[in-house]
């Protein structure tokens, strides 16, 4: 899977969970997570939990730690990948 | 050393957390062993999770206060079965649970004295981070024995926290003040707490 289709899976895993749905409008690998889409930290773990079963990987509560942005999870991914 | 203070609040009338409860995996991602079985055995098992969450929140918060590179690794953070306490390793927080049927707000703390805090509903499409700022204002004010105009609630700029700007703090007429407070929202409910 290359890039740009990680990035769409993971834009619409975070879809149900952004209370900002106008940042998706924009999205790009600089969005934040939290502060752009405005996806709260309880929500996060959803997200977590959607990216593992989505892509069948396993992510630490380290890894999970350092995504900030939706391109830190694309890259995540990746790296697992 | 300064007392260090975190909160969190819970919205229980989000549909959107009403069964994670029920969710083995988020239930495992969020608590140890010991807690899970005290989840399983609980009256109320959705205030239960969503009070072990605030709980870890608020403490993680405090955590992070003293550790740059603390992360949340929810299991790591551990309540009591009183639910007046929350280690991290060594560190052992107390905390102050305050649940009903509609929110759980939780504040963990350095020191064992109460700290100041408050919960407020938010009123329709005021922005929670600015209620949160003015009900923060007008609890310190009238601590303090000074007017809301008095308190000035400011956040630095810190390059990578999760929006660029670290914790709150506090300045009276221009002058920080040895306080260290705390502000949260979820939902309908902002909510703070501050050092005594």
């Amino acid at each position: 899977m290359d890039q740009k289709e990680v990035f769409d899976k993971v834009v619409a895993i975070l879809k149900p969970f952004a209370k900002n749905p106008d940042a998706l409008a924009t999205v790009a690998m600089e969005t934040s997570i939290l502060k752009d889409l405005k996806v709260n930290s309880a929500r996060l773990v959803d997200v977590v939990l959607e990216i593992e079963d989505n892509f069948g990987i396993e992510v630490k509560d380290e890894d999970a730690d350092k995504v900030k942005t939706v391109g830190d999870a694309v890259n995540l991914i990746l790296a697992k990948g | 050393m300064r007392a260090l203070v975190g909160n969190d609040v819970v919205d229980l009338g989000d549909p959107e957390i009403a069964e994670h409860h029920t969710r083995e995996r988020f239930v495992a991602r969020i608590c140890s062993d010991e807690e899970r079985a005290r989840l399983a055995a609980a009256a109320c098992a959705k205030r239960y999770l969503w009070t072990l969450f605030a709980a870890k929140e608020a403490a993680y918060k405090v955590a992070r206060k003293l550790h740059d590179d603390a992360i949340f690794a929810h299991r790591r953070f551990v309540v009591a079965e009183d639910l007046r306490t929350v280690r991290w390793g060594d560190l052992e927080l107390a905390l102050r649970v305050e649940a009903d049927d509609v929110r759980v707000h939780a504040v963990a703390t350095t020191e064992a004295a109460p700290a100041l805090s408050a919960v407020a509903s938010i009123w329709r499409n005021e922005p929670p981070s600015a209620a949160g700022r003015t009900l923060l204002r007008d609890a310190l004010s009238r601590a303090l024995g000074c007017t809301p105009d008095d308190v000035e609630v400011a956040r630095p700029v810190l390059p990578g926290s999760w929006d660029g700007f670290g914790p709150p703090r506090v300045l009276l007429r221009g002058t920080p003040i040895d306080r260290d407070v705390s502000l949260s929202h979820d939902g309908r409910f902002v909510a703070f707490a501050a050092s005594s």
